[in-house]
């Protein structure tokens, strides 16, 4: 009996001290918690919008329900945050930050975890308190194009005035070649089909080449064969 | 998987492509043709910093903190708080009088500014008055049923926490200021049974109150309760705390010291009064005169006093010295305000500068095109009077106006070289003429408080502003609404514009027309309407003078129409009614009536959007831009069959949003044909909520919302398609049983809140359209429909059915920062966009509104009917004169090499 009654009375005593315990809890919290971290600049940052960084940078939770405002060193605190889950974002014109996501669950845990739109499920855990490090600067422009003389040579434009060019002033001098001249005529031998097509390498020297008068009976002489040639061929 | 990371190599690679085709900026093109201007709001508490009063803290309405430059107005630091004002409302600002910041006990962080905001919870913070940092931060739950109406004093190192509970007691609490411990135990209970709402004010420690012909006084600071009263010679009912110096406060028109209770000035004209350093302002307003006198001496006088500042001057907080020359008169620094939020600094008799913060609550937008020049004028009078004597006119007799034409031209240049000519008109003097590309024009806004204002988009100078008196929105939260009567294409009749608003007083509407260019009134100004104004709206065609009538239905269905000659245009005029929360639209057709000269209205049809319980609530109506132009009435498929649009310029969107038992909340989408009341289509969210933002354009909607489920922003585009044969090419009608149309749809996840969705439009409808968001984050970025198209597919198909300029789909649409088109001049809460044309095709306009306007152009297609900024006139020039030198040359050698030639 003796001992069922200490027992009971204990009982009682760790009862009471678990009701005050909760009580406790919820004095302190009321349900409403404390969002902290500090935000990072970029490292060797020299550009003029450095200096105001500090101003510049604003902490928003669910795109602007909750707000936070950074001291001199970088840290925030959001007062006052009911449980649940949030996006904490960084917003500066600058800076790029990755957004968080925040979970405090409803005994006041905290959990941060990297956001994941597309695989919501997906848990990439985070250090809690937030150390926010900016990422890069943004990039919001173009290049400007510089001039340069390969951009101008290889321009189609470029190629095409100076490809023909290539041919008029090389192509008569290849012809001037006997060696050549007779690779040629072999090479083009099945090409033509009748005979009544007008030679091209022919007319091209003939056009191009005016010193080139001495060597015509030849060449008239090697038009000759190779017409010859072909007739075979028909036969 | 291998495959799958090819496919999204791809995706890659193609996107790249087009995202390198897409326009971005250069960064020498940084405030070439856009600008932004930053405001604050309202002003609602402000003081001077306690030095040399360089600068002012001020907190205003739009829950904003922010110090400026008394120099020449611009803001040195800003802090934007929660646009809610369960957190973000400023209750209580309080800047350090002395010159020293104010240290806590450890005399570590120093801290000149605090600010108090919310009620729930109520958030205390410490600030740095030079660069705007944070210095402490902390927050309180108040666990009254009344936390709205909390009050604040600071004494020394402590903030006091004042929560009346009316007709019982006060609760106060005290605060050290840097850490939030409370300094006691409990909070103190003073019960008092005599304070009421609207007749008690705190004016630092003490708590004053009018009961009946008495003054009560509790001072909150003292050990015991100790009531001071003070008899009143009648019954006040008015009690305020006057601006300027604590403990100070008028009742009646006595203006009462609370340290001593004695009346030290008798305001007895009723005017503003404000006390600096035991000295009283009084400011006086009349007719365009501002007087700021103190004991019968003149401190300023402003005798022309600008139209913007001329709506009810209030001193704000001031800085005061005696004149070197006469100690006994001030020289003071003021800082004035107006009832609609116009900012000034007054020093020495002049208006240093003015702020405009009434333009943080713009309601509508319109551009308009300027008037021509003098000289562009005369050459279209020429040639109207051509047009209109071409029928009896012969060669001699045109050639004889041409003549005299030209030659009063040459008249008017010698003369006007000579000082004599006839003054130019307004517009040319203003700078305020056409430019060759349509793209200079002018900004009317209309704002909240009914103050229009003219503002040139190139330079952002404010040519004229206009205060409408009594002025209001319409219920609803329908603003007041802004109609162009006629554009400035009609030389030589100028442009008009009207107002259609609510009288504040009476509930009537008014009627406000104007010139949108000079910003004068046509007619008698403001016209009083006597009756409530039910509808609104342009008539379609061109009446008199090519000016379009407006149409009015009061709240009894009587039409009316101004001016009366164009009744019988509403003959065949479909509108429609919306009411927001029982969710129903009605559509009525006007008939006009020969006999009796009157026009009625007939209800055609009625739909319910309401639900079973009545429980959606329609929340968004989007209709298309009427000056829309569609200039391509299909798409070519990959087959080389065309598929041609739906385009039903009778169409609109109707959002609807309400809470379901099953899914929480429930979103709907409605595509309604006004004429008809044919719902030809409808979507439905589960588990989704807004902010819904809608666009709707062409053949295309585009809206975002808040996927609940996933915890995600998401965008849904839809596309509808007639089919690949066309029912009539050349006219629409709604009542001839349209084709039902084919929908095409899609959805991305987009990691920001869109703030604003609003489409880019040009002239002739030729250019690309592109969606332009505002984010909350104060970004705008420019989305290629390309990206949002939801033709999208998710399964790559074969090369060959691969349909031109269609990307596969791929579920997240990222933000890419080169196509934010205003870079890091980010905008405090986007409210709104406004595109308009401009007189290059490929050239939209653009205005973003919020708390800080940003003006830019836009080209969707790229600058194609511009020569590239960047072009090369060098590069041609030496080519083309090098080439020229070159054949020369040539020539000559050529020459020469014939002649050796010859002489071989």
């Amino acid at each position: 009996m003796k001992i069922n009654l200490i027992s009971i009375i204990c009982l009682i005593s760790i009862f009471n001290g678990l009701l005050a315990q909760d009580t406790e809890i919820e004095e302190n919290s009321t349900g409403l918690y404390q969002i902290e971290g500090k935000v990072y600049p970029p490292e060797l940052s020299t550009d003029e919008n450095y200096k105001n960084w500090v101003q510049d940078t604003e902490i928003v939770v669910n795109s602007g329900e909750f707000k936070g405002y950074l001291k001199s060193d970088g840290t925030f605190v959001i007062n006052r945050v009911p449980s649940g889950s949030f996006v904490l974002e960084v917003l500066s014109p600058n800076y790029v930050y990755e957004p968080v996501r925040v979970e405090i669950n409803s005994k006041g845990k905290f959990r941060a975890r990297k956001v994941n739109y597309i695989q919501p499920s997906q848990v990439i855990q985070l250090p809690y308190p937030l150390k926010l490090k900016a990422l890069t600067t943004f990039r919001f422009f173009q290049q400007r194009e510089q001039w340069k003389i390969t951009d101008f040579i290889f321009s189609p434009m470029v190629l095409m005035m100076i490809l023909p060019l290539i041919l008029l002033v090389l192509l008569p001098k290849i012809m001037n070649d006997p060696e050549a001249k007779k690779e040629m005529e072999n090479l083009q031998l099945p090409r033509f089909g009748g005979g009544d097509m007008p030679d091209v390498s022919e007319m091209l020297s003939k056009f191009l080449g005016g010193g080139t008068q001495q060597q015509r009976p030849q060449q008239q002489q090697a038009s000759d064969r190779s017409k010859n040639k072909r007739r075979n061929n028909n036969n | 998987m291998g495959k799958l990371t090819s496919y999204s190599v791809v995706i890659f690679v193609i996107l790249n492509l087009i995202i390198s085709q897409c326009n971005a900026l250069y960064e020498d093109q940084i405030g070439l043709f856009d600008w932004r201007k930053k405001f604050v709001g309202k002003i609602k508490f402000g003081h001077f910093d306690a030095t040399n009063a360089d600068k002012a803290i001020i907190a205003t309405d739009e829950n904003v903190l922010a110090a400026i430059s008394s120099k020449n107005g611009d803001i040195l630091w800003r802090k934007v708080f929660e646009k809610e004002n369960t957190r973000g409302e400023i209750k209580f600002l309080h800047v350090t009088k002395n010159s020293k910041s104010v240290t806590s006990y450890n005399e570590q962080n120093p801290f000149d500014v605090i600010t108090v905001n919310g009620y729930n919870p109520i958030l205390f913070r410490g600030w740095d008055m030079n660069n705007g940092n944070l210095i402490w931060e902390w927050a309180i739950t108040p666990t009254t049923t009344n936390p709205e109406e909390s009050m604040f004093f600071f004494n020394e190192f402590n903030i006091y926490h004042v929560l009346p509970v009316w007709n019982s007691h006060i609760e106060v609490t005290e605060y050290h200021a840097s850490t939030g411990q409370p300094t006691k135990s409990t909070s103190s209970m003073i019960s008092a049974g005599w304070i009421n709402k609207d007749r008690c004010v705190l004016s630092s420690q003490y708590f004053a109150c009018v009961v009946k012909e008495q003054l009560l006084v509790l001072d909150l600071l003292a050990e015991t309760n100790n009531i001071r009263t003070k008899a009143l010679e009648s019954p006040a009912t008015l009690i305020k705390v006057l601006r300027g110096q604590d403990n100070y406060i008028q009742v009646g028109r006595q203006v009462i010291s609370l340290d001593d209770l004695k009346i030290v000035f008798e305001n007895r004209d009723d005017d503003e009064v404000y006390i600096e350093n035991s000295n009283i302002l009084k400011l006086t307003q009349s007719n365009k005169n501002l007087k700021i006198t103190s004991d019968e001496q003149e401190v300023t006088e402003l005798n022309d006093l600008p139209e913007t500042l001329d709506n009810n001057l209030q001193i704000i907080t001031s800085k005061c010295k005696p004149k070197r020359e006469n100690p006994n008169q001030l020289a003071c620094r003021l800082l004035v305000s107006t009832d609609d939020g116009a900012l000034a600094l007054i020093q020495q008799g002049k208006i240093k500068w003015i702020r405009e913060e009434a333009l943080t609550k713009i309601t509508a937008v319109e551009f308009l095109e300027l008037s021509l020049s003098d000289a562009q004028g005369a050459m279209e009078e020429e040639l109207n009077n051509a047009d209109e004597e071409y029928s009896n006119s012969d060669i001699l007799s045109s050639m004889y106006r041409r003549l005299h034409s030209q030659y009063s031209t040459v008249k008017n240049i010698v003369l006007q070289v000579l000082g004599l000519g006839a003054p130019p008109s307004f517009s040319q003097r203003a700078g305020l003429v056409r430019d060759d590309f349509g793209l200079h024009k002018m900004m009317v806004i209309m704002t909240q408080s009914g103050k229009l204002f003219g503002i040139d988009n190139v330079s952002g100078k404010q040519h004229w502003v206009k205060i409408l008196k009594n002025f209001e929105g319409f219920a609803n939260g329908q603003s007041a609404k802004l109609l162009i009567q006629r554009t400035s294409k009609y030389y030589p009749h100028p442009a008009q514009c009207a107002i259609i608003a609510k009288d504040k007083n009476t509930g009537n509407g008014i009627l406000y027309q104007f010139n949108p260019i000079s910003g004068q009134s046509i007619d008698k100004g403001v016209m009083n309407l006597n009756f409530k104004i039910q509808y609104a709206s342009l008539l379609h065609e061109q009446g008199e003078n090519f000016l379009r009538g407006i149409l009015l239905v009061d709240d009894k269905n009587n039409v009316h129409v101004l001016p009366e000659t164009s009744l019988k245009q509403v003959d065949g005029f479909f509108l429609y009614t919306v009411n927001k929360p029982s969710g129903i639209l009605t559509g009525f057709l006007l008939q006009y009536d020969e006999k009796t000269n009157t026009a009625n209205m007939m209800p055609t049809w009625t739909v319910n959007l309401g639900g079973t319980d009545n429980e959606q609530k329609i929340t968004h109506i989007a209709s298309k831009n009427a000056i829309e132009r569609v200039h391509s009435q299909g798409r070519v498929l990959a087959d080389r069959s065309v598929l041609y649009k739906y385009i039903n310029p009778n169409l609109i969107a109707v959002v609807t949003e309400g809470p379901d038992s099953i899914h929480k909340y429930i979103l709907n989408v409605y595509l309604i044909d006004v004429v008809s009341g044919a719902v030809v289509f409808s979507m439905s969210h589960r588990r989704a909520k807004g902010p819904v933002k809608i666009v709707h354009s062409e053949n295309w909607l585009v809206y975002s919302f808040y996927n609940e489920k996933i915890r995600r922003n998401e965008i849904t585009s839809i596309e509808l398609y007639e089919g690949k044969v066309q029912t009539n090419s050349t006219t629409w009608s709604s009542l001839n049983s349209p084709p039902v149309p084919l929908v095409e749809r899609q959805t991305y996840i987009f990691s920001s809140t869109i703030a604003a969705l609003r489409e880019t439009i040009t002239e002739k409808g030729i250019t690309n359209k592109h969606v332009l968001m505002g984010l909350e984050t104060g970004s705008v970025l420019e989305m290629p429909w390309m990206l949002l198209d939801p033709r999208r597919q998710s399964m790559v198909p074969p090369e060959k059915q691969r349909e031109e300029g269609i990307i596969p789909y791929i579920p997240e649409l990222v933000v890419q920062h080169e196509n934010i088109i205003n870079y890091n001049q980010t905008i405090a809460r986007i409210n709104g966009i406004y595109t308009a044309p401009s007189g290059l095709e490929s050239t939209c306009l653009v205005l973003v509104y919020g708390l800080d306007l940003f003006v830019t152009r836009v080209s969707p297609s790229k600058t194609f009917d511009l020569l590239k900024e960047d072009f090369d006139y060098f590069l041609i020039s030496t080519v083309l004169i090098g080439l020229i030198t070159a054949s020369y040359v040539v020539k000559h050698l050529a020459a020469k090499k014939t002649i050796k030639q010859a002489w071989k």
